[in-house]
């Protein structure tokens, strides 16, 4: 039974000329990673959920709530949709501080709650931010700019988090530090989050359940380590542990 | 790390100008030998200026009052230009750089006709525009009774026309680079649409629009085609520092030498303060 909260997402994704079909459910608490190769698709699919690419077909619904359905006519543009993404190349405000990176996300959107200051002051100290707080975004390491992207993704008070490869563009120690901060995160997140990487130790690191993704098209999805133990070699996704460009 | 591993390591070490040499590519003689000849191509008639300056002679030239008023005319028309430039250029840039599809294209043709257009054309093009006769020329004639020819807000115009595709070329390029990724993070995060034009579109490009002023700039100070078409050569009131060199050559070559020698020292400056933006600043906050 899921979950009233859960992200239903059955759709067709437009990848060149070929329309692929991806169907699942991710529960709150049971974060989904999405795996496979370069060019399966992962990240097309986290667009599609974000709102960034409009499906062709088919159906996404959070919480009940329908965000994507062209059959119905049906389009929430991304800034309406309570879904934050932290993107693989940060994307952060360079011009901001890092501070002012976390101010901009909590005062983007409208919101009857009242929240500020002591939100802010939270994410900071979680994330390890405030002995760089008033450094420009543009001036940070790459760890540095991994956790502010985290942490500004979550100052948005999402209802859903989506990750793309948070991890592909650090050194393994940096990587390490990072890991520690996002897994606590998402244990402390209380809607759906979906971890797009190509590196099956994090898959399993940090979800419950996964699907494989090849050409737009699902080729496996259950429990993670299922679906870990069910791709035979490495080959299957490339060198997975070597970071993409 | 194996012996023969590190045995190569040492070895590429020593040849590091080969191995920079390879990974560049090599340059065979005939190609460094046509390049030279294009380089001096290029810096001899620069040369040949700075050998004819007066040196002594250069601040009295630069002081003379026919030299003045065409210094003041040409810094604050092409300043003038510049800022409308901005004001008109970025919105520009915006639309080109979210459009797509044909209309897109052919707005892009008319942006950057008038950097291929010979400049008298363009001057020719203003007055058969706004020309006494001219398509709305006429009609202001007419209705308010003043022509905009051969006036100081014609060479305002003049100098629009040709320098506005520098800015809104540059900022265009850097809004698909650089704009297009952080408004959707800032779309992500729920901002809303102007909320983003504001504070992260126009923040995100904002050397590039400096970069593009700048460009803008240096175009309308050397604009000589179409402001002496459309605008004429009146001391004191159209005569811009490049017709006023013109007008000099025969008459006081000296003084042409002298104002020559200025607009170069100018481009210069505006050229070196666009590298440190562009290697400096720009690369840095991607």
């Amino acid at each position: 039974m899921p979950n009233e909260n859960s992200l239903a997402a059955t759709f067709q994704m437009q990848r060149g000329s070929l329309f692929a079909d991806v169907s699942f459910t991710v529960e709150p608490g049971k974060p989904l990673a999405v795996l496979g190769s370069n060019g399966s698709g992962k990240s097309s699919l986290l667009h599609a959920l974000s709102g960034l690419i409009a499906i062709r077909a088919g159906r996404i619904a959070l919480a009940n709530t329908t965000l994507d359905a062209p059959g119905e006519r049906c389009f929430v543009p991304p800034a309406e949709r309570r879904t934050s993404m932290v993107f693989q190349d940060y994307r952060l405000f360079g011009w901001l501080s890092v501070r002012g990176n976390l101010e901009f996300a909590v005062r983007a959107r409208p919101r009857t709650a009242t929240v500020g200051v002591s939100e802010i002051d939270e994410l900071m100290t979680r994330f390890e931010l405030n002995q760089i707080a008033g450094h420009r975004a543009s001036a940070l390491s790459g760890g540095q700019s991994q956790r502010l992207a985290i942490a500004r993704a979550l100052a948005a008070r999402p209802e859903m988090l989506l990750l793309d490869e948070p991890f592909s563009a650090l050194d393994r120690r940096v990587g390490d530090s990072v890991r520690a901060a996002l897994g606590r995160a998402i244990n402390d997140f209380p809607g759906p989050v979906v971890l797009v990487t190509h590196d099956l130790t994090d898959a399993q690191r940090f979800c419950d359940q996964a699907i494989l993704l090849e050409h737009g098209r699902i080729q496996a999805a259950g429990p993670v380590d299922e679906v870990v133990n069910g791709i035979e070699s490495a080959t299957v996704l490339g060198r997975d542990t070597t970071p993409e460009g | 790390m194996s012996i023969e591993s590190r045995e190569g390591l040492i070895s590429a070490q020593r040849n590091e100008r080969t191995a920079d040499k390879l990974a560049t590519g090599a340059r065979p003689t005939l190609v460094k030998i046509l390049a030279v000849i294009g380089l001096l191509f290029l810096v001899a008639p620069i040369l040949g200026i700075l050998s004819r300056v007066q040196w002594l002679d250069l601040w009295s030239q630069l002081t003379d009052p026919a030299v003045r008023d065409a210094l003041v005319l040409s810094a604050w028309t092409s300043s003038a230009t510049t800022v409308i430039a901005v004001v008109v250029g970025v919105p520009l840039a915006l639309m080109l750089a979210r459009g797509h599809g044909r209309p897109a294209g052919l707005v892009r043709a008319f942006v950057v006709l008038p950097l291929v257009l010979p400049p008298v054309i363009s001057g020719v093009a203003l007055l058969a525009l706004l020309g006494r006769n001219g398509l709305i020329g006429a009609g202001i004639n007419t209705w308010f009774g003043f022509t905009i020819p051969f006036t100081q807000v014609a060479v305002v115009i003049a100098q629009l026309f040709v320098a506005l595709p520098f800015l809104v070329i540059t900022v265009e390029g850097a809004l698909r680079t650089r704009g297009r990724h952080l408004e959707q993070a800032a779309r992500t995060l729920g901002a809303s649409e102007s909320r983003i034009i504001w504070s992260v579109t126009i923040p995100a490009v904002r050397t590039a629009i400096i970069a593009g002023a700048a460009l803008c700039w240096a175009r309308a100070l050397g604009e000589f085609g179409a402001t002496v078409t459309f605008a004429g050569s009146f001391p004191g009131v159209t005569q811009t520092l490049p017709i006023e060199v013109y007008y000099s050559l025969v008459t006081q070559p000296d003084r042409a030498i002298a104002i020559s020698v200025l607009m170069i020292a100018i481009c210069v400056v505006v050229l070196v303060s666009l590298r440190r933006s562009w290697s400096g600043r720009f690369l840095r906050d991607a």
